[in-house]
């Protein structure tokens, strides 16, 4: 996915964060600062989805992740995308009558 | 198969090396799935517009249900399925597909039911229990009719 450059004031505690993260990591600053940017848009999207507010196939599109991955986050997080038993029983109905 | 729903669900779980994506990229071929460019449907992009919460495979799905003028668009996503529910799209889950083959006859119970089993880690619990408990009663059913 293309990257655009943005410039942003970081507090000081928070660039200390990443710093040692970049440290533990044996990175650099712009790299771990990128990782902790796609943990919190990993947490969001999923906080998303769990609401129902969007899609797996939409929370896969926003993080660019595989559909696997998205769910994979999913369960880490305690989220689900799949129906329930409400939407099994309307389906139930359109089978009864495509299968007979 | 849309081909915005093959990418997502073969062409990138392939480039994260997920296993399934291979075993559905074989799968696919050895049933000679047709994978289907969805242009453009009017219909579907009249209840699609100003959607932001779907992804590009689901709106494939529906631009090509309307265009092949399918049955019902297949799919397991609790927010697609509300807004085809919302949309009066007819659609079936995949539990929804193993229970009504096993009802219907074109598959057994057990088969019905070792394809619920491999679905199980993919479905809520309470899905999963009743049908189970579906698939098991039809099982009984068949096994009294063949004394």
């Amino acid at each position: 996915m293309a990257s655009k450059p943005y410039p942003l004031r970081i507090p000081e505690n928070l660039l200390s964060l990443v710093d040692s993260k970049a440290r533990e990591d044996r990175t650099d600053r712009s790299t771990a600062l990128r990782q902790l940017l796609y943990a919190g848009a990993e947490d969001y999207v999923i906080e998303l989805l769990k609401r129902e507010r969007i899609s797996a196939s939409r929370a896969a599109e926003l993080l660019d992740v595989s559909l696997y991955k998205v769910h994979e986050l999913a369960r880490e997080r305690g989220a689900e995308a799949a129906s329930g038993s409400e939407e099994h029983d309307r389906g139930r109905k359109t089978v009864g009558r495509l299968f007979g | 198969m849309p081909e915005a729903v093959y990418d997502e669900a073969v062409v990138k779980g392939k480039q994260e090396l997920y296993e399934d994506a291979f075993e559905l990229e074989k799968l696919l071929e050895e049933e000679k799935v047709p994978i289907i460019r969805s242009d453009p449907e009017p219909r579907a992009d009249r209840l699609l517009e100003g959607v932001t919460s779907l992804g590009a495979g689901e709106r494939s799905a529906l631009r090509l249900y309307f265009a092949e003028a399918a049955d019902a668009v297949s799919s397991d996503d609790r927010v697609f399925l509300n807004f085809m529910s919302r949309h009066s799209v007819p659609f079936v889950t995949p539990v929804n597909v193993v229970v009504g083959l096993s009802r219907s006859g074109r598959v057994n119970s057990e088969e019905g039911l070792g394809a619920l089993e491999r679905l199980k880690g993919f479905v809520r619990a309470d899905v999963y229990e009743s049908a189970r408990a579906e698939l098991e009663g039809l099982r009984k059913e068949s096994e009294r009719d063949n004394g």
